[in-house]
């Protein structure tokens, strides 16, 4: 569907129901304004980053069904383009006895790892500006039908995502932008990437079931979906030149299957996820994707330990396993990933302190990104923080230039 | 010693046992009748909660909180309405009789779209930004405490025993408390709370007590550090019992669904 007439849509449906929520029911408004700089930490100085934001975000309920709508629009000064909106989500919500239905564009999050993904493969992510935003502000919304149903402590979800929606990646001149997708065939050519199409092509599925027991959360979850992000493959043989490749950008089906954890004991919480993933295009994404036949299995071990005055310290481990007999030469950049974060609350919540380290183990290179939450008054926070890339290795040292310190203003109201 | 004498003596012992018994129960008896006084089944409240600094600085904090007896367990369930910041986020809390079985907690942010299992035991952490910690919001049981009945009070014809409570645990935040309990409410109305070097941190001043049908209501609450000079002020806007809130609003699996209002 194109976004023109998606937007139509659901402006009418919101027109259609305000009045209703005024008369019958409920309406909350609620959003932020928030400006963001960020100043590169080292020669030549520059801004990474400078935008405004606005984003308002709107429930109508009525008794039976409510309709949830966020929309986004944000004046950048240094990315292109230089204003868009966007619709983050926009669905209508029909709770019933034993279930719920969400039907529209939303953001789902799968999965119990900090800033990691493992088995959080609904929702595609902003990466303009790499992962250096809050998670939760760089998910997108994907355009589905939802539909939960709930039996004691047993939940079962089913996800259908008709029309596909792929990550947004840095464009040719952008500060984040490093080549990756801007391929070229043997003879020159640029390289196209074609979205998948059709009901078959561009449908995702997603089903989950979850337990939450005494003292332990487990879920188990299968899936037939799409790469957000395309890949380099080989498609033919030139006819013109027998030596030639032909290639093309495409966004691979990914099939499988996974389950997640949560466990307490004690004041720690120890949680885990695992996804088999048959599909998933190993190697550089400047190279062309191999693919392991017998698919990868990808992991996350994690704990969060809850010490006295609001400091919480979480460890996380990430890496992948591919059997010996289905090997490859080339890996995926994001394996043996060790994280360590930090969240502590100062003056009773004034001043949050929020640290993550992720550490190539086999790079040997790193990301630290420090947050500094200041509430001068609830409603308004400067936030200051520094985003550092350190090392030679692919995952992290390649940024290494974009270093950056960075200021945000938000008013959230 | 003579007959007679032997029986007086009998007697006197058994008189002051009896009258021991009758007149001053323990420390103990009187915490387990205010732990286990009269409690609604089932209650919705509407509250604010006012933290004032040393510079008289307000945030203010409104709340809806659902509870709700399953046999012994109460489970609640906390909405934050406001500030902006914290609206719409869900703390969802199951606390079991059996001491055995460890509290279970989670929280839910609207941001974040994400249900995350946290710990039940972080009982001496501040609840909020607030003078109150985990534990002294939770129901308690009187065996965790060594209880001593240190005198009884009457102020403006009310009746008030004053109790210390020295806790067991090694882990808890305070060395004691002293409380003074009205005896027809069975209600502390005053609690002072000593640190681990036993002086003064914090006093709880129950402002406004009212009985609303068969139960003693604290609608005022205020609690002072008196060595930060920070203060939190609890104020009951609303109150309902024995309504008909359904089971599964307390249900983890639901937690990012429910709409409750």
């Amino acid at each position: 569907m194109n976004f023109r007439r998606y937007l139509i849509y659901f402006f009418l449906i919101l027109i259609f129901i305000f009045p209703f929520g005024l008369v019958y029911g409920e309406i909350e408004f609620s959003g932020f304004f928030d400006n963001y700089y960020g100043l590169r930490t080292a020669a030549p100085y520059d801004f990474l980053s400078s935008r405004t934001r606005f984003r308002g975000d709107c429930l109508i309920g009525l008794e039976k069904i409510s309709f949830n709508l966020s929309v986004e629009a944000t004046r950048n000064n240094i990315t292109k383009p230089s204003f868009e909106t966007d619709i983050r989500e926009a669905y209508l919500q029909y709770p019933f006895k034993n279930g719920e239905l969400r039907l529209g564009r939303q953001i789902i999050l799968w999965g119990n790892g900090e800033r990691v993904r493992v088995t959080d493969i609904v929702s595609p992510f902003d990466l303009r500006e790499y992962q250096t935003g809050d998670y939760h502000d760089i998910r997108l919304g994907v355009d589905a039908l939802q539909l939960k149903l709930f039996i004691n402590n047993l939940k079962f979800e089913f996800i259908w995502v008709p029309f596909f929606r792929s990550s947004r990646l840095p464009s040719a001149g952008d500060p984040w932008y490093y080549g990756d997708f801007n391929w070229f065939d043997t003879r020159g050519r640029p390289v196209i990437i074609t979205e998948p199409s059709g009901f078959t092509g561009s449908s995702e599925f997603f089903g989950k079931i979850s337990a939450y027991m005494a003292g332990i959360d487990v879920s188990f979850l299968v899936f037939s979906s799409l790469n957000d992000v395309p890949s380099l493959v080989q498609t033919g043989v030139d006819g013109e030149n027998e030596r030639g490749l032909l290639y093309e950008g495409k966004f691979s089906r990914l099939n499988g299957g996974g389950f997640e954890f949560s466990k307490a004991w004690d004041f720690i919480v120890f949680r885990g996820e695992l996804i088999y993933i048959k599909g998933l295009p190993l190697g550089n994404a400047g190279q062309p994707a191999v693919f392991a036949e017998g698919g990868i299995v990808k992991w996350l071990a994690g704990m969060d330990i809850f010490l006295r005055s609001e400091l919480t310290i979480s460890l996380q481990f990430l890496n992948y396993f591919i059997s010996e007999k289905n090997k490859t030469e080339v890996e995926l950049s994001d394996n043996k990933i060790g994280s360590l974060i930090i969240t502590k609350k100062f003056f009773r919540g004034v001043l949050s302190l929020y640290n993550i380290t992720y550490v190539s183990l086999k790079g040997k290179d790193l990301y630290n990104r420090l947050k500094l939450d200041f509430a001068l008054i609830d409603e308004f926070h400067v936030i200051l923080g520094a985003d550092i890339f350190s090392g030679d290795g692919p995952v992290f040292g390649r940024y290494g230039k974009n270093s950056q310190f960075w200021v945000k203003f938000k008013y959230i109201f | 010693m003579k007959k007679s004498a032997k029986f007086c003596l009998f007697l006197m012992l058994t008189a002051l046992f009896v009258y021991g018994e009758d007149k001053s129960p323990t420390g103990k008896d009187i915490m387990k009748k205010v732990f286990s006084r009269k409690e609604s089944r089932v209650s919705r409240m509407e509250i604010d909660m006012i933290l004032i600094n040393k510079r008289n600085r307000e945030r203010k904090r409104s709340m809806l909180i659902m509870s709700k007896y399953f046999g012994n367990d109460k489970k609640s369930i906390f909405l934050f309405r406001s500030p902006s910041s914290v609206k719409g986020v869900k703390f969802l809390s199951h606390d079991y009789e059996n001491p055995k079985k460890e509290d279970e907690r989670w929280l839910f942010f609207p941001s974040l779209k994400r249900v995350k299992r946290i710990i039940g035991s972080s009982k001496n952490d501040y609840f909020m930004g607030s003078d109150l910690t985990y534990n002294d919001l939770r129901k308690r049981d009187e065996n965790e405490e060594t209880h001593k009945l240190i005198s009884e009070k009457e102020s403006d014809g009310i009746s008030y025993w004053i109790v210390e409570s020295t806790p067991k645990s090694s882990m808890d935040l305070y060395s004691r408390q002293v409380s003074r309990i009205r005896k027809d409410a069975l209600v502390p109305v005053e609690v002072d709370f000593f640190d681990k070097r036993g002086k003064l941190i914090k006093i709880m001043r129950v402002k406004e007590l009212e009985k609303i049908e068969d139960y003693w209501v604290v609608k005022r609450l205020e609690v002072e550090n008196v060595q930060k000079k920070h203060k939190t002020v609890l104020v009951i806007k609303k109150i309902e019992f024995n309504i008909n809130i359904k089971d599964n609003i307390f249900l983890p699996s639901r937690l990012d669904s429910v709409r409750i209002n």
